[in-house]
């Protein structure tokens, strides 16, 4: 994934650094290559949103670089722009108007806008174009968005929690919809939640950011090839909890995530399962110190 | 100036209802006060006398600004009841560069003044030629400052507004101060009103020396004042949020 | 084809979808020359992603079971599959002389285990 041809990666953040009074983006390194679905996952507050915004440009960088299409996001602004669909968390509505003068607004400033194709999406989730925009569900209006960023045809679709607000049915269309984007080979999604069973389904690629550091980016066959998760008794952690990548551990029982070839070498015996996604963020971020009662394991 | 015209069409078409229409009436009606204060002024100054009630349409006229400037929702952040009225979030996530944002709204604010100080640059050019009564030029001195005020402040509001987009509801700020002209207006009116009315021995004849202070500005010094207001507007308005938000990085 | 997951596993998934590949191939499901699902096809049927089937193809290209012709897809190279077959067998007998471990050690005679090998092969 790094050191691909340039041209092949549809973003690149290099050493990507941002001071806030009590929060620091610190030398964020990641690459997305074309056709493909990145999960960008952490916790709440971790620098996901942070790091999104910046390659949209809303808050200035203290250092790096961040490179759409090979083309630098301030120097070229609205070039990047136009190519890139944003989904964010809050959305950007002008909630007095409606959903009509929103599309109408927007092909002014894109055009490669497809009408027939924005059509097609409001229909098939029935979204009002005439309904004032305040009296929109959470879900209804995060649809909206991505009926419009989708709408100008971008290379590349940025989602920002896109699927917090979404019942299951409508979450299932949209990973389906986000798919059907990248199988052309040339559009990317980057796609930033914390729900990881989504990604489990549709993500290639993990990056991983805590407290505002990336703790791993890693494809997802790399993810099952490198890590396995563990169970057993506590008699059978034989003290060596330093060997896991992270461990939960109770009076009884533990359960930890761990590099397979040291699972091969110091824990032979032991029952094991291939990690999600959900196994890596969690783990990753709790590290050997979690320590909880686990009575039901 | 394409990309500029694409602005201004949005601020335009984003709002919904009779939102536009409204605006316009009310630019219609802003400029027939204009004019008419204008004829009535150029009247009474060639007639020598004066006409009662002139000195209320001024503060008309500000009225008719403050009105269409709240019309102007989309060009500021408001919320509304629980929900955003955000144009700069929206335009932040749009291909637009900031540099033709702040332009756009200065040229919307520069439009919005401009009857005023098509009639300020008419009467002041009056006054020079004919002269015109000392009250009325008090009167007319005290527009001019409120219209440099209202130039500086409605684009120091927008340079504002553009570097902390959600943070601060910048045009608080603009009611305020158009608020206390409002007010100042209203004063004045009834200042010259009752100077008019009844030339004798009353309150305000007693400042009436502190108010001689903005007679000078219904003349050369006015149109000085102007444009250094227009000068210093541009700058607040689209050089000084630029350069701030660039030197962020 | 048939393809079955099982998502208790600790294989990689891609493991998974190579394993259910050559036994398709050992039990005669899939031939030589057969044409495999598309890597996008077989990724969405299995909600997984496209490197997951991806890297199964390409581990499977590099074992000399598959082929891929660029712009029609990916076929089955099976003219032996004797090697496939033999490996499966050592794989099973590995399995098999675990299990018989266990059995000797939790007690089960060894009279009582050559006589369901014996029942087995009477059927």
């Amino acid at each position: 994934m790094f050191g691909g041809n340039r041209m092949e990666n549809i973003l690149e953040i290099n050493n990507l650094t941002k001071k806030f009074k009590n929060f620091k983006l610190d030398n964020i390194n990641f690459s997305l290559e074309k056709g493909a679905v990145m999960g960008f996952i952490g916790q709440n507050g971790a620098g996901k949103t942070t790091t999104i915004k910046m390659i949209m440009n809303g808050n200035s960088k203290t250092s790096g670089t961040i490179k759409v299409m090979g083309m630098d996001n301030l120097k070229n602004e609205i070039e990047v722009k136009t190519n890139i669909g944003y989904v964010p968390d809050e959305d950007y509505f002008m909630c007095n108007s409606n959903l009509r003068r929103h599309a109408k607004v927007m092909k002014l400033f894109f055009e490669d806008w497809d009408e027939a194709l924005f059509k097609s999406y409001i229909s098939k989730w029935n979204i009002s174009l005439e309904q004032r925009l305040y009296q929109f569900s959470k879900g209804t209006k995060t649809k909206a968005m991505l009926a419009l960023a989708l709408a100008h045809k971008p290379k590349l679709l940025i989602l920002d929690e896109p699927t917090a607000g979404l019942d299951p049915v409508a979450r299932i269309e949209v990973l389906d919809l986000l798919r059907e984007f990248v199988a052309d080979g040339e559009r990317s999604v980057l796609f930033s939640t914390h729900i990881t069973s989504d990604l489990d389904k549709i993500a290639d690629y993990i990056t991983l950011i805590h407290k505002g550091k990336i703790l791993e980016t890693l494809s997802v066959d790399k993810l099952e090839e490198k890590y396995i998760m563990l169970t057993g008794s506590i008699e059978e952690l034989k003290n060596l909890e330093e060997q896991f990548v992270g461990i939960r551990k109770g009076d009884v029982a533990f359960e930890g995530l761990i590099t397979r070839d040291r699972a091969q070498k110091y824990f032979k015996g032991l029952k094991g399962n291939k990690p999600n996604i959900e196994n890596l963020l969690t783990f990753t971020i709790w590290g050997n110190g979690y320590e909880k009662n686990m009575e039901n394991i | 100036m394409k990309r500029i015209w694409k602005i201004f069409r949005f601020y335009f078409q984003i709002g919904v209802g009779l939102l536009n229409v409204f605006r316009i009436i009310m630019y219609i009606i802003t400029i027939f006060i204009t004019v008419a204060v204008g004829v009535v002024v150029m009247d009474s100054a060639y007639n020598k006398q004066m006409v009662n009630g002139m000195y209320s349409q001024f503060t008309n006229i500000y009225n008719m600004i403050f009105i269409i400037s709240l019309g102007l929702d989309n060009v500021k952040n408001t919320k509304v009841k629980k929900y955003n009225n955000n144009s700069n979030v929206l335009l932040s996530y749009l291909p637009v560069s900031k540099k033709d944002i702040v332009t756009t709204r200065f040229i919307i604010l520069q439009m919005i003044l401009l009857p005023v100080l098509l009639l300020e640059i008419f009467l002041i050019s009056l006054n020079m030629k004919i002269g015109l009564n000392k009250d009325f030029c008090v009167c007319f001195g005290i527009t001019v400052i409120i219209y440099c005020i209202y130039n500086v402040s409605f684009s120091l509001s927008s340079g504002i507004s553009m570097l902390s987009s959600k943070k601060y509801n910048c045009f608080i700020f603009q009611k305020v101060i158009l608020f206390i002209t409002f007010y100042i207006a209203l004063i004045y009116n009834a200042y010259f009103g009752l100077i008019f009315v009844n030339n004798s021995n009353n309150i305000f004849s007693r400042i009436n020396f502190v108010t001689q202070i903005f007679s000078p500005f219904s003349g050369l010094i006015g149109i000085f004042t102007i444009i250094i207001s227009m000068i210093a507007s541009y700058y607040l308005g689209c050089v000084l949020p630029l350069k701030l938000s660039q030197g962020d990085e | 084809m048939n393809i079955s997951i099982d998502f208790n596993s600790d294989l990689p998934m891609y493991e998974q979808i190579k394993a259910c590949i050559k036994e398709n191939i050992i039990s005669g499901n899939l031939s030589n020359n057969d044409a495999l699902p598309s890597v996008r096809q077989l990724a969405k049927e299995l909600n997984v992603s496209t490197i997951t089937t991806k890297r199964a193809y390409i581990d499977l290209e590099h074992e000399g079971l598959v082929y891929t012709v660029s712009g029609r897809g990916t076929f089955v190279k099976a003219e032996d599959v004797s090697k496939l077959v033999s490996e499966k067998r050592r794989a099973l007998i590995e399995e098999y002389k675990e299990k018989t471990i266990e059995m000797k050690t939790s007690g089960i005679s060894k009279e009582l285990i050559l006589k369901i090998i014996e029942n087995i092969f009477k059927q």
